[in-house]
């Protein structure tokens, strides 16, 4: 599960990901109005180009939405269509801002680059453009666009990261060069807290030695390493002074019970279910990115709980 | 498939494990009701309303008495966390019983901090402060432990004893909370503190 096979790093929502996103739409709508002005000018209507045994680029009108799904028939419904089209995509746009991982944000991407495409098109035209024909055995599937193939891949990639993911705080990753982070995550704090606890799991995949010599947390001031104790019915805090170090080949855990990352001076509480991002500082793989995914008061990490975490490795 | 099965066959394995053990758990915790010790001391300190809260307001109740800080990450919210729901659990039982949370850092740990902190908790829990020898003497009663330690910034935390103490309605000590027993556990030996209420 890489989080970002792009930049190897899932950046919160930054200007060079925004560029990135904007570029992958754009280039989507491009190429979609591009094939659908040829389609127009080169095809005619419902007159089939075989191309090969199974496709055909057959030129058709399409005035319901895609794969002629909820076709509309009078001049009302495809006004209703419109504005219905056009309030769903602002409702993804807003969702790709809320979007935790790469995968998801460029599932909305795709859906919302392929949805304005023919949002414009029906606009303009009064209806979809479609040329791309499918058949086998004399079957048709109905015709679709450039478009419709960009929606379809966003939705499939929205699935395949339900299917990775079934709930927000599951296991992702962050990695640079040979170094691998694991799930960061912390949880909610009560009213006025001042510091909560994060954890996460770290495995050198080299052959060099690291260490960990500290990190940043968005919304606190500090950022210390403990290692924490309970004997005797005595709870003990230590920092760890100088860094943790991260031997080539190991993995490294901060879990309850035994050592965690302490971010002090909150500047506002945790709410579970929310991420946050935050820096860790090594001293030679230098600054990481990460994204803490914030689980209730009390609460495990799902994936450790059964260790689902290793085995999707 | 071979390996869903292994994965479905775990997963089984697993529930049956834990079925053993909260069976297990619970009548051996039934059975280790402690002898009464000389543990606890008369209580005078702030709650956080800012009223003075005394052994007087703890008369003919059971109570529980733990010890902790709100500059503390991991221990303490998830006790007060557990405290909360297990007194939802008990569900009108739970006005017989009144938890205690002790600040062991009445410096940072004022009236208005242990407020702002207790919202987050179940309200029946009552937060104290008070001067520094106010808590140390209580501490000291409880032969509970705490002390100041300088981390690597200007800060400090706190080393404390993260017992859970169980009082009874006359104020003498009839057992502790372990964080770590099933939740099951814990609610058995509430509902048996509460339960002698009524005898």
């Amino acid at each position: 599960m890489k989080a970002d096979a792009m930049t190897g790093v899932t950046e919160p929502w930054s200007v060079r990901q925004i560029t990135w996103y904007l570029a992958i739409a754009l280039a989507v709508f491009g190429l979609d109005q591009i094939t659908k002005v040829a389609a127009r000018d080169f095809l005619e209507l419902h007159a089939a180009l075989p191309v090969t045994p199974f496709f055909n680029l057959t030129l058709n009108y399409n005035p319901g939405v895609t794969f002629g799904l909820f076709a509309a028939r009078a001049p009302l419904e495809a006004a209703l269509l419109l504005v219905f089209t056009a309030v769903v995509l602002l409702a993804v746009l807003v969702w790709i801002v809320f979007a935790g991982s790469f995968t998801e944000r460029l599932g909305f991407s795709l859906i919302l680059a392929g949805g304005v495409s023919n949002l414009v098109d029906r606009y303009q035209n009064g209806a979809v453009t479609d040329f791309i024909d499918l058949h086998a055995r004399g079957w048709h599937w109905p015709t679709f666009n450039v478009a419709d193939i960009a929606i379809v891949c966003g939705v499939a990639l929205l699935l395949l990261t339900l299917v990775i993911s079934p709930r927000s705080s599951v296991a992702h990753e962050f990695t640079a060069g040979a170094l691998k982070v694991d799930h960061p995550w912390s949880r909610a704090t009560p009213g006025g807290a001042k510091v909560a606890a994060g954890y996460l799991r770290i495995t050198n995949t080299g052959t060099e030695p690291d260490r960990l010599l500290g990190g940043r947390f968005e919304i606190a001031d500090g950022f210390e390493m403990h290692q924490t104790s309970l004997e005797e019915g005595i709870a003990r805090m230590r920092e760890l002074m100088g860094g943790i170090p991260v031997p080539a080949g190991e993995t490294i855990t901060f879990e309850p019970g035994r050592t965690h990352i302490m971010f002090t001076n909150l500047r506002r509480p945790l709410v579970a279910g929310e991420r946050i991002t935050g820096t860790l500082r090594f001293e030679k793989a230098g600054e990481v990115r990460v994204e803490f995914t914030v689980e209730k008061m009390g609460g495990q990490p799902d994936h450790q709980a059964h260790g689902s975490g290793s085995a999707a490795e | 498939m071979k390996a869903l099965r292994i994965v479905q066959f775990s997963l089984w394995a697993l529930a049956g494990f834990a079925a053993v053990m909260v069976v297990f758990q619970y009548t051996i915790a039934s059975r280790s009701i402690p002898a009464p010790l000389p543990i606890g001391g008369p209580i005078e300190l702030m709650n956080q309303h800012g009223n003075r809260f005394t052994q007087a307001d703890l008369e003919g109740k059971p109570y529980g008495v733990f010890f902790g800080f709100t500059h503390c990450p991991e221990v303490c919210p998830t006790t007060l966390m557990e405290v909360s729901s297990l007194m939802a659990q008990l569900g009108d039982e739970a006005d017989k019983f009144v938890p205690l949370f002790v600040t062991v850092d009445p410096e940072r740990d004022t009236v208005d901090a242990l407020a702002r902190y207790m919202t987050s908790f179940d309200p029946r829990i009552v937060a104290l402060t008070g001067s520094t020898d106010e808590i140390a003497s209580l501490a000291k009663s409880y032969r509970a432990y705490f002390r100041k330690v300088p981390t690597g910034g200007q800060g400090y935390t706190m080393d404390h004893t993260a017992t859970f103490y169980l009082m009874d309605l006359r104020g003498q000590f009839s057992g502790t909370l372990d964080l770590h027993e099933p939740a099951e556990t814990k609610l058995a030996k509430l509902k048996r503190l509460i339960g002698a209420v009524k005898g």
